[in-house]
């Protein structure tokens, strides 16, 4: 009898279910990862209130962050309030200058009127130093102001 | 040759299934953030030199200050933060009831006034207690005229009931006390 070879039927590996793998991982990395919004070195632990409107246009907000510096920030910058423009510390005289960079950079001509200083400010910051940031923002006549807010009941 | 599995293309529609359910799980799961905020609008800014508006009537105007230890007076009486709300809408709502209060709310404007040591809380507190004031007026008055509550009324029904009531808030310049 003449030796004859058994031929071993491998099954070819099923790739269907690949793109499978690969939804479900773009799924997992959606859900993990996170813009990146601007690193606040602040802590704003904002107050709850009842009337509140929420935020729908996002391209007109142009965030003001007061509140004490963070723990690792707090050696160099003191525990005093401090107010923060998108990555760094700030004065409120810095406040008109920051806005026309916005008006350059982020937001389109069109919407310049209709810009929005969303104020994300710790409960604890004291008037004082909010007052002075107003005044700036009224000099530059951006009057449409939002505190920022949590929900009570 | 072996015919392919029928148990094979079962598994891979499962997965399908799967994957999809997982999707959908995260997308309900997830709500999608959007900040809220009370709204204001800041006076124009006027220099300090120039002459600025000053109030002569003190019928319709009423005041509310906070002072540095977070304590409010309201129309010359130390009161709750729970007081301002009703006290408002008796305000606006006087028509020439009371002589201290508005004669009419067309003319009738809120004055805030805090001191710099101000905590930022108490202050939006406050304002936050304001509009709740109004937009109570506001509601009862649009139930009164129209039989609809102001979120389903149309643009120039908000307008006349806004006319009827306008918020007038004024900010005083912050009293200097406690830093």
């Amino acid at each position: 009898m003449p030796f004859k070879k058994k031929q071993k039927d491998t099954p070819a590996i099923t790739t269907a279910s690949l793109p499978d793998i690969v939804f479900m991982l773009l799924c997992f990395f959606m859900v993990v990862t996170k813009m990146r919004d601007a690193e606040v070195f602040v802590k704003t632990n904002v107050p709850n209130a009842t009337e509140l409107q929420k935020l729908e246009d996002k391209t007109l907000l142009n965030y003001i962050y007061i509140g004490s510096p963070t723990k690792q920030y707090q050696e160099k910058m003191g525990s005093a309030p401090r107010i923060q423009l998108d990555d760094a510390f700030a004065t409120p005289e810095d406040i008109p200058v920051w806005v026309e960079k916005r008006k350059i950079n982020n937001i389109s001509p069109d919407k310049h009127g209709k810009m929005i200083a969303a104020m994300r400010i710790d409960k604890d910051a004291k008037m004082g130093i909010i007052t002075k940031v107003k005044t700036e923002l009224r000099k530059v006549n951006l009057r449409k102001v939002s505190y920022l807010a949590g929900k009570r009941n | 040759m072996k015919k392919p599995d029928k148990n094979a293309k079962k598994g891979i529609l499962l997965s399908v299934d799967v994957a999809f359910a997982l999707l959908i799980f995260w997308v309900v799961a997830q709500a999608i953030h959007t900040d809220t905020a009370i709204d204001t609008i800041l006076p124009p800014y006027v220099p300090e030199h120039a002459d600025s508006p000053r109030c002569h009537y003190t019928g319709n105007l009423f005041s509310i200050k906070i002072n540095s230890e977070n304590e409010i007076l309201l129309h010359g009486s130390l009161a709750e933060y729970a007081d301002i709300k009703p006290t408002i809408i008796e305000f606006l709502t006087n028509y020439n009831r009371r002589p201290d209060y508005s004669e009419n709310p067309r003319l009738a404007v809120v004055s805030i006034q805090n001191d710099n040591g101000t905590d930022f809380g108490a202050y939006l507190t406050v304002y936050n207690e304001i509009k709740a004031g109004y937009n109570a007026v506001w509601d009862a008055y649009a139930q009164q005229q129209f039989g609809k509550s102001m979120a389903n009324l149309q643009q120039w029904q908000i307008d006349s009931v806004k006319a009827e009531f306008p918020l007038l808030l004024s900010e005083s310049e912050p009293t200097n006390f406690g830093g």
